[in-house]
């Protein structure tokens, strides 16, 4: 009974780690853009909505803030990485970089550093299944995940915009000679990310406080995203449940024996054992190149 | 470009790093002023020199492995306190001078690198970043679980007196002279590294790995190599932080300050070891700026809280980067290198 | 003729003026000035608080300067500067604030300061006093660095010490402990509480020390790994969203343990994201009395004397304190060496010295004694406490809990 518990703690808490990388998935897979600032994304999507939650009721505000996410995201990709369209992938991690300095700055700019509390949107406490406790937060959070992910993947696999995307993901003058709007799909590509961020910040942070260290959880959904593989969304979400269940049977057999080094370390070891096996992460794109 | 009249006869006389008389004299010049700067400057700015000599050396190993190999590199900051806890452990366990605590720091470090890039003999490109971001997460947590007697656990280690052949080094003027030596030799050792043939091989992995391994290029090798030598580099720069601060602790070493570097080196630009030094200072001397205007504003109009300037400085840096990518992508050295074409071959247009 | 008796009557008139400037003119006795430099962050991570933190200081310095240091003839000076939080901002600016300001004690904020400056400190002859409490490693004999404040593991131990002597049986304290890797003075807290286990282990035991991310999403399967052990407590020393977690997963599991939390992560801060119902009779201990204790008298000064924009609270009480053992330390040294030869070996004397008793302090600390063997008080050591009754925040107990010995770990 009890590896299963722990099993689907992993498994609810790595569905997070999976949302939060299926932006960085989102944004990749339709422009070609690695956003290594995708702990920030989700910082200012708390924000925005922590601090619409205090005004509004609590519909409009989820609305409003989702709202405003893809705004932040479209502008981000306006201001930002349209000027980089083209350039090599280096340049535009780099531009990522930047712009995680720079949000990470304008959110403490804006809002201050104090701490303040965040509303409560889902329900707290557990369900009871059998011997099993299910954190309702997590479930209902998992669940959005699993839909956010089928509904993305219906948008890239099914309809003809998403398809065209996939020539973006490839490469910018491949698509630019088919006629693909690479500032189309651009803008596409980082609105989505924006809202999915702020869907994951909703669930990391209902019930809880607010600060600005809720932008490092970017540093542990990005490796989740490189395991799963860049352009794979699914995969995204199956390497956060992989990484999920890891931790935590790392953290409940292997943490008394190193005193809680293990757990940590556990999700890095992993994922470099599995790159090693498969360079493109799990379900990612295996590319031929050619000289 | 060169002023016309300067030809050389055999591809040594090219390849030298000074190689017209006016660059030959500005160099001596250089090297004048920075040995007069302590008796011109306040210890304020003395110190601010010392921590941007310490930077710069970190840098430049980072752009040794991120600009002449290409390999992004997310845990600098880590090797930087590799090297600071090591040169640490040396004097106070063993009593290593200081003079040979640190370049053996640089090479601990670089040891420490190799585990975390011997992934990329099967890994590329940014799943390549993984793993340095795996060694600044591991680095604080190792570092606190080994022995109190080795790293100190969780208390650090402190050091007693700075000296070096038996001459006190404790005031700001002395540590300058040893920060801005080092600094000179470990620049040197990377423009050298640019121009020798490990430094071909990096440019040609960078620019096309498998391509480069077509024409024999070990990429294995060469790809460790790279992490070694940017690694060396942290590791001095923190040999000289642990003497100058004289307490290492684990909490000195984030991946915040990891991600910094990596901003001024883009600002810099990537192409050779001046883009580490220009965007260093670029970096600093903005931050100063900012801190300095930002503190008069403060006492003018209190209504602004402090916790802006910290803001303020990561907004200007975050917008630095990505303004320099766009405009300038090969960052300030370029810029600097256009400015002195333009000059030198005046008033004729620069081809 | 006019002129001269004009000039005449100018020249008395003038004299008379002086005579009786010079008659209300204050005391003869001249004033001498002294500086006391004060590290600062204002733009660092902690310059959201500096306006409490500096105002509790300034309205210390501000009453002692117009009340006690009149009297004596002494006036301090504060200077302060924004040492940026970054420990190569402190060893840049130390050399230029010695050489200007020559203080005769510094107040320090927080770790960079320590770590640039402990070395640094005998050679330079000033004493520093610290506002934070302090963790083990800092444990270091003969420093010039002080702190009213022993470790966190310490402060801990005075409530654990008070709790067990209130079980229902004559047994030891299961002290269960949820703190991070990787993070040195979480770490520390922990490896202390496991020292106090050692030194007492017929009062206190450790049930289970887990580890958990910095900000982690759940810990319910932590939690519920440590309430296997049956543990009378959770302390969670570390920080706001750790102990918000805690709380969260005790709730989920149904389980009725209370958790300890120190100042800086305090209940009153949790308060901010879970209700009070959940927090009751969990516990936050500090080195000092609460600010809401009505026998804090400083509070009273800070009213009377704060220029800044800050409000009365723990941050404030906690600076207070350390302005308070600062003027305390100078009025002791006045005494030794009289008002016109201080110095900061004056002041490292006078700190060195007995006791201080609580007259000192407006009823913030109990008594402060420093030894040479370690940087804070390791004698005499008491806490207060607050915790969560009726919906309420209410003191553990009125008098000060004693803490027990604990040598170094």
């Amino acid at each position: 009974m009890e590896p299963l518990q722990i099993a689907v703690e992993g498994t609810l808490t790595g569905l997070l780690y999976g949302l939060i990388a299926l932006a960085f998935v989102v944004i990749f897979r339709a422009s070609r853009i690695v956003n290594l600032a995708q702990g920030q994304l989700v910082l200012v999507g708390a924000y925005v909505m922590g601090t619409l939650l205090t005004i509004l009721p609590l519909p409009v505000a989820i609305v409003l803030a989702l709202a405003a996410s893809l705004l932040i995201g479209v502008a981000i990709e306006r201001l930002v990485f349209r000027p980089l369209i083209g350039q090599p992938v280096f340049s535009i991690v780099m531009a990522s970089i930047g712009l995680l300095i720079l949000l990470q700055g304008a959110v403490q700019l804006v809002w201050g550093a104090q701490t303040r509390p965040f509303a409560q949107i889902f329900p707290e406490g557990n369900w009871k299944l059998d011997a099993l406790l299910i954190n309702k937060r997590l479930l209902i959070g998992a669940v959005i995940t699993l839909l956010a992910v089928e509904a993305l993947r219906l948008f890239f696999l099914k309809t003809r915009i998403g398809l065209r995307l996939a020539a973006v993901a490839e490469d910018h003058f491949v698509a630019l000679s088919l006629g693909v709007s690479v500032q189309a799909s651009t803008r596409i590509a980082w609105a989505a990310g924006a809202f999915v961020s702020t869907l994951a910040a909703m669930i990391l942070l209902s019930g809880n406080v607010l600060g600005l260290q809720a932008g490092d959880i970017g540093l542990r959904a990005l490796p989740v995203a490189l395991l799963g593989g860049l352009e794979s969304l699914r995969g995204a979400v199956i390497a956060g449940v992989l990484v999920g269940v890891g931790e935590a049977l790392a953290a409940h057999y292997l943490d008394p024996l190193t005193g809680g080094a293990m757990s940590l370390v556990f999700p890095f070891m992993l994922m470099i054992l599995v790159l090693l096996v498969r360079p493109q992460g799990l379900f990612g794109w295996k590319v031929i190149e050619r000289l | 470009m060169l002023p016309s009249g300067i030809h050389f006869k055999n591809h040594a006389e090219e390849l030298r790093l000074l190689r017209t008389g006016p660059q030959r004299i500005g160099f001596a010049l250089l090297l004048l002023a920075l040995a007069a700067f302590p008796f011109v400057a306040n210890t304020y700015l003395i110190g601010l020199a010392i921590t941007v000599a310490i930077t710069v050396i970190a840098v430049a190993g980072l752009q040794v492995t991120v600009g002449m190999a290409g390999l992004l590199n997310l845990g600098q900051s880590a090797f930087v306190g590799v090297g600071a806890f090591t040169a640490a452990a040396l004097y106070a366990h063993y009593d290593v001078p200081m003079l040979l605590a640190i370049p053996l720091a640089g090479l601990a470090a670089g040891a420490v690198s190799i585990v975390f890039s011997l992934p990329a003999i099967r890994i590329r490109g940014l799943y390549l970043a993984l793993t340095t971001i795996a060694a600044q997460v591991v680095f604080p947590i190792v570092v606190l679980r080994l022995p109190t007697g080795w790293f100190g656990g969780s208390a650090g280690i402190g050091i007693d007196r700075v000296q070096a052949f038996g001459i006190a080094l404790e005031t700001p003027a002395a540590f300058y002279g040893v920060a801005v030596c080092v600094m000179i030799v470990m620049l040197l050792i990377g423009f050298n590294l640019q121009r020798s043939h490990v430094g071909l091989a990096f440019r040609a992995i960078r620019d096309n790995d498998i391509a480069s391994s077509v024409l024999g290029v070990e990429l294995g090798k060469y790809k460790i190599m790279a992490f070694f030598a940017g690694a060396v580099f942290a590791g001095v720069a923190g040999g000289l932080y642990a003497f100058y601060i004289r307490y290492v602790t684990t909490d000195q070493f984030t991946i915040w300050l990891s991600i910094w570097y990596l901003g001024m080196l883009i600002v810099g630009g990537l192409g050779g070891p001046l883009g580490a030094i220009l965007g260093t200072f670029a970096v600093t001397v903005l931050q100063e700026a900012i801190h300095w205007g930002g503190n008069r504003a403060m006492g003018a109009m209190p209504q602004i809280s402090g916790g802006i300037i910290f803001s303020v400085t990561n907004i200007v840096l975050g917008a630095a980067i990505i303004t320099m990518l766009i405009r300038e992508p090969h960052g300030l050295a370029h810029r600097w290198n256009v400015l002195k074409s333009a000059y030198r071959i005046w008033p004729y247009p620069r081809a | 003729m006019h002129r001269s008796i004009q000039s005449k009557l100018g020249g008395m008139l003038a004299a008379g003026a002086f005579i009786l400037l010079s008659a209300t003119a204050p005391s003869a006795r001249a004033q001498t000035n002294y500086n006391v430099s004060i590290s600062l962050d204002y733009s660092g991570p902690f310059a959201a608080v500096m306006d409490s933190w500096y105002g509790g200081q300034q309205s210390v310095f501000d009453w002692w300067n117009e009340t006690r240091g009149k009297t004596l003839g002494v006036k301090l000076n504060v200077k302060t500067y924004d040492m940026r939080y970054d420990a190569s901002q402190v060893a840049r600016t130390w050399p230029q604030l010695l050489a200007d300001d020559k203080p005769i004690v510094f107040l320090g904020m927080g770790t960079p300061d320590l770590v640039s400056l402990m070395k640094r400190l005998p050679a330079d002859k000033v004493p520093m006093i610290m506002g934070t409490a302090m963790v083990a490693p800092l444990w270091t004999a003969n420093g010039w660095h002080f702190s009213f404040r022993p470790t966190y593991s310490q402060e801990f131990a005075g409530l654990f010490s008070y709790l067990q002597s209130r079980l229902p049986e004559k047994r030891a304290l299961r002290i269960g402990t949820l703190s991070t890797q990787g993070i040195p003075g979480y770490v520390d807290q922990v490896a202390g509480v496991v020292k106090l286990a050692q030194t007492y282990p017929d009062r206190f035991v450790i049930a289970n020390s887990q580890w958990v991310d910095n900000t982690p999403i759940n810990v319910t399967s932590q939690v519920r790994d440590m309430l296997a052990t049956k543990p009378d407590l959770v302390l969670v020393g570390t920080n706001t969203a750790q102990v918000v977690a805690t709380v969260k997963a005790l709730k989920e599991l149904g389980a009725k343990v209370p958790v300890v939390t120190s100042s800086h992560n305090g209940l009153t801060e949790v308060a901010k994201a879970v209700p009070m119902a959940d927090l009751e009779g969990s516990y936050s201990v500090f080195g000092f009395a609460p600010s809401v204790d009505p026998s804090v008298t400083a509070a009273q000064i800070f009213e009377k004397y704060n220029k800044t924009k800050g409000t009365w609270g723990l941050t404030a009480a906690q600076t207070s304190a350390q302005a308070l053992l600062a003027t305390a330390a100078i009025e002791r040294a006045i005494a030794t060496v009289g008002p016109t030869k201080l110095t900061g070996q004056a002041v490292y004397d006078a700190l060195e010295g007995p006791a201080f008793g609580p007259e000192h302090f407006q009823g913030l600390l109990k008594s402060v004694q420093f030894t040479k063997e370690a940087p804070f008080p390791t004698t005499n050591l008491s806490v207060k406490a607050l915790t969560v009754k009726d919906g309420k925040f209410v003191a553990v107990s009125n008098d000060w809990m004693p803490v027990p010995e604990l040598a170094k770990w």
